[in-house]
């Protein structure tokens, strides 16, 4: 592919006057002005910021290679956005109300705020605020990966991988520290609406390589046979799995929590929702043609890592005519702007969530320590990212199987009020250490069930029994009761 | 008069009474839980045999083509109640 160095470098230089106008129409240098942007997100800002965070390097990259390999099974894919979108109903609109009340910032302070005075809800809210880190931290290395891996392919390895990854880094930092949401918020619209067009062009242009749908899907059926078989019974208990996990896990991002704290207001939150759902699926179904059209027109021999199946294809199109160069550079654009929107929201919430999640209590006025954490943060991020050896796919697995073990401590908390902290904390530790260990036993699925939904499962079961003991005692505090 | 408030209190345009449209919106909540679930159940080809050879719909398999039908239905059953929906107070 002809350098599109000059692009990247146009697209950087376009995103250095938003953060500066962002810094301009920062109010104040409090947590709130530059973690939450005041609660000042309009329904078209934020529509694009959450599509464009959700739509990351992992969606497109991870899932079009996975598409390609599995074949007519991994419409799935389409399934974990409808399933992950509507989880959302059960957080919003308890949430929302209660975050603007209490002026939450972190997903720690609802947790602040429903274990009031407890030391055991200072521990779960420390233990959580670990796992969310984790969880993250895995998510922003996967989005360095992926642009070390684009970078080097771009320009046949004159960037190599890993100078790719260090100044994609450098970059984000920069301009996260500069304008706080404010600007991740207004890169994302700009970024939102290249990933849109690439995407669109980048369907439209393998369209053209069938006379029709039909044809599309008999040259894939053709090609793999097996694709069109229906599944075996492990395979749809994994289908399964993953469509639980993704109902149960994405409900939790930081990222997303902290743009439901952000909006200006409810009806502009669930608009933005009530779009992105449809507008999810609709992308997950266009990344899913690409990884299907990749079977006709892809020899498997070329690709050594399901990675690099879009940037394949988009070297294929590029090789096809000068509108087709300039179109895949462009759409090359798109996954990068994928990568980069989810990677500043990222290390904007981890930053966050280190700082006022782990203390009994924050310093919410002054900015002076969150730019060091940003560096220390990215700094280690970045130092495991230069590891090349693992696929997009399997950590966005285990990201989902953290997160899912979360998932009382806010959902169900959130609904069921009258439990204190002790029995979601002995969950959490009990589901963590039953997860962790069975990841360093090497067991990543109980009969086709991952280890994280069985984590969940043993996590509730000791809610529960622990409840029946908690359930007549007396506890400070209650925010019910109050 | 009354069915037709109570028409468009149902899908969310009018509220008549709040008492009335905060348990239609449960209810309709509640279905909505239950619709989602259903066709997550039927995305999936537990009811067909493994390894089968399906009809091909427009190039595609059958089952594939149900998955897709359950996923936008899905979608658009979230997106109005999203639309309609109203944050607790």
């Amino acid at each position: 592919m002809i350098s599109p160095l000059w692009l990247i470098t146009t697209y950087f230089c376009l995103l250095i006057p938003l953060c500066v106008m962002a810094r301009r129409a920062s109010r104040n240098g409090s947590a709130i002005d530059h973690y939450l942007a005041s609660r000042s997100l309009s329904f078209f800002v934020l529509f694009l910021t959450l599509f464009a965070t959700c739509l990351s390097g992992n969606t497109l990259m991870g899932h079009c290679g996975q598409a390609y390999y599995a074949g007519f099974v991994w419409v799935l894919c389409a399934g974990l956005w409808a399933a992950s979108m509507g989880s959302f109903h059960l957080l919003v609109p308890k949430m929302r109300p209660l975050a603007v009340r209490h002026n939450f910032v972190t997903p720690g302070d609802w947790l602040r705020f429903r274990f009031p005075g407890q030391k055991s809800g200072c521990w779960l809210r420390q233990l959580t605020a670990f796992c969310l880190c984790v969880a993250m931290g895995n998510f922003l290395f996967s989005q360095l990966k992926a642009a070390g891996e684009i970078m080097a392919l771009m320009t046949n390895d004159q960037i190599s991988y890993e100078l790719g990854v260090i100044l994609f880094a450098v970059v984000i930092l920069v301009y996260d520290s500069l304008g706080g949401l404010r600007a991740v918020a207004w890169t994302d619209v700009f970024q939102g609406l290249i990933i849109l067009l690439g995407l669109l062009l980048l369907v439209i242009w393998l369209g053209g390589q069938s006379d029709n749908l039909a044809q599309f899907g008999e040259q894939v059926t053709s090609h793999k046979p097996e694709a069109a078989l229906v599944p075996d019974r492990a395979a749809q208990i994994k289908w399964v799995s993953l469509l639980l996990m993704a109902y149960m896990s994405v409900v939790i991002y930081p990222q997303s929590m902290q743009r439901i704290f952000a909006a200006s207001s409810h009806k502009v939150l669930n608009r933005s929702f009530g779009l992105m759902s449809i507008l999810g699926v609709g992308s997950s179904a266009l990344v899913l043609v690409i990884g299907w059209c990749a079977i006709s027109m892809v020899d498997p021999n070329v690709i050594h890592n399901r990675d690099q199946v879009l940037p394949y294809i988009l070297e294929l199109w590029a090789q096809s005519s000068t509108f087709g160069r300039l179109a895949a550079n462009l759409t090359l654009l798109a996954v990068f702007a994928a990568i980069m929107s989810t990677a500043d929201s990222l290390l904007l919430t981890l930053v966050s969530i280190f700082k006022h999640d782990f203390v009994l209590a924050s310093d919410r006025q002054t900015l002076s320590k969150d730019y060091w954490i940003a560096i220390v943060v990215m700094g280690i991020i970045t130092a495991f990212a230069l590891n090349r050896d693992i696929t997009l796919w399997r950590l966005l697995e285990f990201k989902l199987e953290l997160l899912i073990q979360c998932f009382p401590t806010f959902v169900i908390a959130l609904h069921y009020r009258r439990l204190p902290a002790q029995p979601y904390l002995a969950g959490l530790v009990c589901g963590l250490v039953f997860l962790i260990a069975s990841l360093v036993c090497g067991i990543t699925s109980f009969g086709g069930l991952s280890a994280g939904l069985v984590g969940l499962a043993v996590n509730l079961m000791v809610i529960f029994i622990v409840s029946r003991w908690c359930r007549n005692r007396e506890w400070p505090g209650n925010p019910v009761a109050d | 008069m009354r069915f037709i408030l109570h028409g468009l209190d149902w899908i969310g345009i009018r509220i008549a009474d709040k008492k009335l449209q905060t348990m239609k919106y449960n209810n309709i909540r509640r279905l909505y839980y239950l619709a989602v679930f259903l066709l997550m159940a039927v995305s999936v080809p537990w009811y067909r045999t493994p390894g089968q050879e399906t009809e091909l719909i427009r190039g595609f398999p059958d089952w594939v083509v149900i998955a897709f039908g359950c996923y936008f239905t899905i979608a658009t059953l979230n997106m109005l109640l999203w639309f309609f929906s109203r944050t607790e107070r």
